[in-house]
C-alpha cells in the first residue's frame, strides 16, 4: 500500500541564523557546528526508513525548516542523493528548498540548482523594512526582491514567495501595493500567512503586554484584498493560504492535502503512513546523538481512528479550492459525507458557508474566511 | 455498660472559621484519641471537599476516654447553609463550647448559635479562641460578648486551639460543669437520630443519642415517626472511625445500622424505640431543613439524562437535604430542578456531581421560591414557583409573593452608611441598630431573600473590608410587585435564562444582563440578536456581530495532527455549551444572568 502511494519525503533542517520572535518551529540558532553531523544523521535515518518500508517510490522531496539554505549546497546534494538511492524517484521529482534572502547570492543559488533543487520557496515575508524589523527578520525588502531576481537568473523557474499579513497598523493599500510588486515580478507562486501568535513566543509576550494586532475585520479586509488582487492577475487560490499560476501548484503540499502518505526526517518531522502518524523528537542535539547511537528517535506516535481520518479528510479537503470529493470519501470510509455529516452540512449550507459543486463539497468565499469555525462543526 | 454519671456530651459551635475543628484537634490529642503522629490539621474535616475548602460541611461525632469519663464531642459546621446541622447536634448534647475568634469578635453566627444553644437549655462554656494571635483583641471581644450575649467576662475561657493553651482547663470545665445525661438504662429504648450517613456496603448509618434504655445487635427496633421496623445489625461509637461495640446505653452517643437501604427511610430527628407496641414518646425532633435556593441541572456533552439521574440519586444517599425533580426546558431539554440550603450547598453539590460522579452539566441561575396567585381553570390558586421558566402566562398572574428574611448584619461602625445603602438598594426595611461595642453594631433589616441569595454576601464583605457578617432567618412571604424578565437569543426565547425581578429594577437589570451575555456568548458564524422582554414588550437589545475571519494560515505535514487535536479540544469545550437554535451558549452564560443583573 505504501509502495503505491507514498508521495513525499520531507527533511526538516532545524537551523536558523536567529529565531524570529513569532516563530515556534523546531529549530536552534546555529553557528554551523552541528550541520555536518545533522546531514549524516538524516542519511542514517533515511537508510533505516528505506529498510523498514522497502524502498517506496516518491515524487517530491522537500527541505523545510528552519532555514535549509543555511546548509551548504554540497550537503543538500548529499541528501538529495541519499533520497534517490534509498528510495525510488518516480518521474520528474519536485525538489523544494526553503530559503531566506540573507546571504543568498547568485553563485550559491546556482550551486543549489546544481545540487538538484528545482523549486525555491523564498521566505521574503514582506518588502517593507519597518514590517521586517517588527518581524525580527535580518534582511531588507530590497534584499528579498533582489534574491528573487537572482534566483530567476540562476535558472529557477519554479519559485514561491512567503508573505505575512495582519501586522500592526498594516493597511489595505500598503498590502495591495506589496502584492502587486510580486505580481509585477512575475512570481509563479505565493503563500500568504496571517500572522498567528503562537504560544510561548516573544510575540505572545508582547501581545500580553499590550501590543495590538489588527482586529478581525481588518484581517478579513486584508485577506479579501489578496484574493481579489491575485485572482485578477491570473493566480488560482488553490488552497486557503496558497496562490499559484497554472501548473505551479506545490506538488508536495498537494500531497499533504490529499491525505497521502509521507515520510519525514530530522528532528520534529512528522510522518504519515495511514493509519499511523508519528514524529521524531524535537531536541536537535539529542536527535543527532540518538541517531548516531543507533537508538530510536520517535517522540509522538498516534494511530488515527476512522473518525479522526474522516475529520482530516474533510478539513484538508475543505481548505482546497475544489473541496472534498464525495465519491472518494464514500469509497475510502464506506459511508458518505451526507450519511456522516448530513445535518452539519445542511446547516452550513443554510448559512452560505459551504456548497456542493459537481460532487465536491467546498467552502464558499465567506466560508473560506471562517474556515476554522466551519471545520470545527465537523469535529 | 458505661456509668451514665461518667458521660459528658457536648458540641462546639461558633461562627465560620472561628476554630472549632482546630480546637477539636487539641481535644483529640489531649485525650489520646488520635495519636500525635496521625493527627493532621482539622482532623475531623475528613472528606475531600472539606479539606480542600478548609471548612466543615458535615457535623462529626467522636467518643473519647479521659480521666475515667466518656466524652462525646460533636464538631459542627459554621456556615449558614449548614446551620441545621448545629440544631441537630445540640439536641444530642447537654453542653456546648461557644467559641469566639479573638481577632474577629462576636459575629453573626456567634449570636445565632448562642441563641440556639440557650433555647436548647444547654450548659454553655464560652471561650475566646486564637488568643495566641498578635491581632487578637481580647478586651474588645470580651466586651462584645458581654454586651451582645450577656456573658460575664470572668466566665469566658481563653484558649488557643492551635497551640493548646487553656484547652486542658476547658476540658476540665466540660467535666465539671456540663451535667451528665439523665435517663435510665433499664427503661425501654428511646434514642434520637441526630444525623445519618450512607455506607455503600452496609446501608444507612444512623447517628444516635440514646436517652433511655439500651440497644445491641439483634434488637428489633422501630422508628416512631415513620413507623418502620428493623433488626439492628451493628452498634458502635465513633473513635472517630466507626468502631463496633457490644451495646449503647442511656446517655451515650454512637451509631446503629439496621440494613436500611435508603437514607430517606431514616428521618433525621426521628425517635428509635423497641419494635412492637411498647409506647415510647417521640423526642422533640426538628423540622427537616427545606431547600431555599433552586437551580436547574441539565446534562450536556457525553452525559445523558439517565446518568445525571443516577448521579443525583447517589449523591442524595448521603445528603437528604438537597432535593431534585425532573424538569423539561424548551431550551435545554430534559434535566432536573434541584433545591439547596443555600448557595454554598449548591456549589458543593455541583462540584461533587462533576468531580465524583464525572457528569457534565449546564447549570441555570439560582432562584428562590415564589408564591403566586394566578387564575386557573378552577378559579384562583396559590402556586409555589421555584423556576422562572415555569410561570403561568403573565396575563394570568394576579399577585406575587416572595420569601422575606430578617437579617442581622454585624459590621464596623464606619461602614454603617455603606451597608445601609446596600440594604436599601436591595429593597430592605430597616428595623434596628444595636451597639455591641463602641466600634461594632448589629443592624437588623427585613430583606427579600432573593436580594441576598446571590452576591449580597460578597458585597457585604467588600464594603466592610472583610469584617461584616450576616445571619438570617425566614419570616414568611410578603406581597411584592415582581415580574418576569425573558431573554431571547436569535429571536428564540430561552426559558432557562428567564429571571424574576422587582418591577422597578427589571428594565435596568435586563439591559445589564444583555451586556454580560454579549460577552459570554462567543461570536458565531452569523449575527445574533439578544433581547430582553417584559411581558410582550422588548425592553433592550444587543447584537453580537458575526465572526469576520477565523482561519489559521498554514497546514502542512506537521500541522495536520496539531490542527486536528485543536478541533477535537474545541469540541470538548463545546460540551459545556448548549445549542439554542444555532447559537451555542456556554455554561457561564446561564449563570451570568444574575451576575449581570447586579453589576454596575
Ligand atoms: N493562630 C491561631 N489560628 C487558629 C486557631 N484556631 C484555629 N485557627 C486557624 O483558623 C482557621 C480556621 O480554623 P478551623 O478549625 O477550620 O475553623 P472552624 O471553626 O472549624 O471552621 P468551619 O468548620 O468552616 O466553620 C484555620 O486556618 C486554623 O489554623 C488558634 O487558636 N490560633
Ligand atoms: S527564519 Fe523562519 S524558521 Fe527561522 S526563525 Fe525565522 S520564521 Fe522561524
Ligand atoms: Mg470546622
Amino acid at each position: 500500500m505504501l509502495a503505491a502511494s507514498l508521495f513525499g519525503l520531507y527533511i526538516h533542517v532545524p537551523f536558523c541564523f536567529k529565531r524570529c520572535p513569532y516563530c515556534a518551529f523546531v529549530l536552534i540558532e546555529s553557528d554551523g557546528s552541528l550541520h555536518e553531523r545533522f546531514v549524516g544523521a538524516v542519511e542514517r535515518q533515511m537508510e533505516r526508513a528505506a529498510a523498514e518500508f522497502d524502498r517506496p517510490p516518491f515524487t517530491s522531496l522537500y527541505f523545510g525548516g528552519g532555514t535549509p539554505s543555511l546548509l551548504e549546497p554540497a550537503q543538500i546534494a548529499r541528501l538529495v542523493e541519499a533520497a534517490r538511492t534509498r528510495f525510488v524517484a518516480q518521474g520528474n521529482v519536485e525538489v523544494t528548498l526553503e530559503a531566506n534572502p540573507d546571504g543568498l547570492g547568485l553563485g550559491r543559488l546556482r550551486d543549489f540548482l546544481g545540487a538538484g533543487v528545482n523549486r525555491l520557496s523564498l521566505g521574503a515575508q514582506s518588502t517593507d523594512d519597518r514590517e521586517l524589523e517588527f518581524l525580527g527578520r535580518t534582511h531588507t525588502g530590497r534584499q528579498a526582491l533582489e534574491t528573487y531576481h537572482a534566483a530567476r537568473s540562476a535558472g529557477f523557474h519554479n519559485i514561491s514567495v512567503d508573505l505575512i499579513f495582519g501586522l500592526p497598523n498594516q493597511d489595505v493599500e500598503a498590502w495591495k501595493f506589496a502584492l502587486e510588486r510580486w505580481v509585477k515580478a512575475d512570481v509563479p507562486h505565493l503563500s500568504l500567512y496571517g500572522l498567528t501568535v503562537e504560544r510561548g513566543t516573544p510575540l505572545e509576550r508582547r501581545r500580553q503586554n499590550g501590543l495590538e494586532l489588527p482586529a478581525d475585520e481588518t484581517q478579513k479586509a486584508l485577506y479579501e484584498t489578496a484574493i481579489q488582487t491575485l485572482s485578477r492577475s491570473g493566480y488560482r487560490h488553490y488552497e486557503i493560504s496558497n496562490f499559484a499560476r497554472p501548473g505551479f501548484e506545490s506538488r508536495h503540499n498537494l500531497g499533504y492535502w490529499e491525505g497521502r502518505p509521507y515520510l519525514g526526517f530530522g528532528p520534529g518531522a512528522h510522518s504519515y503512513v495511514p493509519p499511523c502518524r508519528w514524529a521524531a523528537i524535537s531536541n536537535v542535539p539529542l536527535f543527532i546523538e540518538r541517531i548516531e547511537r543507533g537508538e530510536p528517535v520517535t517522540g509522538m506516535e498516534e494511530r488515527l481512528t476512522v473518525e479522526q481520518r474522516m475529520l482530516e479528510r474533510i478539513f484538508l479537503g475543505l481548505r482546497r479550492a475544489e473541496g472534498v470529493f464525495a465519491p472518494a470519501f464514500a469509497e475510502e470510509f464506506g459511508v458518505s459525507i451526507e450519511q456522516r455529516y448530513g445535518p452539519i452540512v445542511a446547516e452550513l449550507m443554510d448559512l452560505g458557508l459551504v456548497a456542493w459543486r459537481g460532487g465536491f463539497l467546498a467552502l464558499t468565499p465567506r466560508g473560506k474566511l471562517l474556515a476554522d469555525s466551519v471545520i470545527g462543526r465537523f469535529a | 455498660m458505661t456509668d451514665i454519671h461518667k458521660i459528658r456530651n457536648f458540641c462546639i459551635v461558633a461562627h465560620i472559621d472561628h476554630g472549632k475543628s482546630t480546637l477539636a484537634d487539641r481535644i483529640l490529642e489531649l485525650t489520646g484519641t488520635v495519636s500525635k503522629r496521625d493527627l493532621r490539621e482539622q482532623y475531623l474535616d475528613s472528606n475531600a471537599l472539606e479539606r480542600e475548602r478548609g471548612i466543615t460541611i458535615k457535623a462529626k461525632a467522636v467518643a473519647m476516654r479521659y480521666q475515667g469519663y466518656e466524652l462525646n464531642l460533636i464538631d459542627t459546621p459554621g456556615h449558614v447553609d449548614f446551620n441545621y446541622e448545629v440544631s441537630r447536634s445540640l439536641a444530642a448534647c447537654e453542653g456546648a463550647i461557644l467559641l469566639v475568634d479573638a481577632t474577629q469578635g462576636v459575629q453573626a453566627q456567634t449570636v445565632a448559635n448562642y441563641l440556639l444553644a440557650l433555647d436548647g437549655g444547654l450548659t454553655l462554656l464560652s471561650s475566646l479562641n486564637k488568643i495566641d494571635m498578635q491581632t487578637a483583641q481580647i478586651e474588645e471581644s470580651l466586651l462584645e460578648m458581654e454586651n451582645s450575649l450577656g456573658i460575664p467576662k470572668d466566665e469566658v475561657f481563653r484558649v488557643s486551639g492551635k497551640l493548646g493553651q487553656g484547652v486542658e482547663e476547658l476540658l476540665q470545665a466540660v467535666i465539671d460543669k456540663v451535667p451528665p445525661p439523665t435517663g435510665a438504662a433499664d427503661a425501654p429504648l428511646q434514642a434520637l437520630v441526630f444525623d445519618s450517613q450512607f455506607n455503600e456496603y452496609r446501608g444507612v448509618v444512623a447517628y444516635v443519642r440514646i436517652f433511655n434504655g439500651r440497644v445491641r445487635r439483634g434488637d428489633r427496633i422501630r422508628f416512631v415517626g415513620s413507623g418502620t421496623q428493623h433488626e439492628v445489625e451493628y452498634v458502635g461509637i465513633f473513635t472517630p472511625h466507626m468502631k463496633e461495640v457490644g451495646e449503647l446505653t442511656a446517655g451515650q452517643v454512637g451509631y446503629l445500622m439496621a440494613n436500611i437501604k435508603s437514607i430517606r427511610d431514616v428521618r433525621v430527628g426521628d425517635t428509635v424505640a423497641p419494635a412492637g407496641g411498647v409506647s415510647v414518646p417521640a423526642l422533640p425532633g426538628y423540622k427537616e431543613p427545606l431547600p431555599v435556593v433552586f437551580c436547574g441541572f441539565f446534562p450536556t456533552g457525553d452525559t445523558d439524562f439517565e446518568e445525571l439521574k443516577k448521579a443525583l440519586e447517589r449523591l442524595s444517599l448521603n445528603d437528604s437535604s438537597f432535593k431534585f425533580q425532573a424538569e423539561t426546558s424548551e431550551a435545554l431539554g430534559f434535566g432536573y430542578r434541584c433545591g439547596f440550603l443555600g448557595l454554598l450547598h449548591m456549589e458543593i453539590i455541583q462540584e461533587r456531581l462533576e468531580r465524583e460522579e464525572g457528569v457534565e452539566l449546564i447549570q441555570t441561575a439560582p432562584s428562590v421560591t415564589y408564591e403566586i396567585v394566578a387564575r386557573t381553570e378552577h378559579g384562583r390558586a396559590v402556586l409555589r414557583v421555584d423556576n422562572p421558566a415555569k410561570l403561568p402566562d403573565d396575563s394570568l398572574l394576579e399577585e406575587w409573593r416572595e420569601p422575606v428574611v430578617r437579617a442581622s448584619l454585624i459590621v464596623p461602625t464606619e461602614s454603617i452608611g455603606a451597608i445601609m445603602s446596600l440594604c436599601e438598594g436591595r429593597r430592605g426595611t430597616y428595623e434596628k441598630t444595636e451597639y455591641i461595642s463602641p466600634t461594632r453594631v448589629i443592624l437588623t433589616y427585613k430583606l427579600p431573600f432573593a436580594e441576598i441569595v446571590y452576591d449580597f454576601y460578597d458585597r457585604l464583605k467588600s464594603l466592610t473590608r472583610g469584617y461584616g457578617t450576616l445571619d438570617y432567618r425566614f419570616i414568611g412571604y410578603e406581597t411584592s410587585d415582581l415580574t418576569r424578565l425573558r431573554i431571547l437569543v436569535g429571536g428564540q426565547e430561552v426559558d432557562a435564562l428567564s429571571v424574576i425581578f422587582h418591577r422597578e429594577t427589571a428594565e435596568q437589570k435586563g439591559r445589564r444582563i444583555l451586556r454580560v451575555l454579549r460577552k459570554e456568548i462567543p461570536r458565531q458564524m452569523f449575527e445574533v440578536a439578544l433581547q430582553a422582554a417584559i411581558g410582550k414588550k422588548v425592553i433592550a437589545r444587543e447584537d453580537i456581530s458575526a465572526l469576520a475571519k477565523n482561519v489559521t494560515a498554514k497546514c502542512y505535514g506537521g500541522d495536520i495532527s496539531r490542527k486536528r487535536k485543536l478541533w477535537e479540544k474545541q469540541k470538548e469545550g463545546k460540551k459545556r455549551m448548549k445549542a439554542v437554535g444555532r447559537v451555542e451558549i456556554p455554561q457561564e452564560a446561564f449563570m451570568a444572568v444574575l451576575r449581570g443583573a447586579e453589576e454596575d
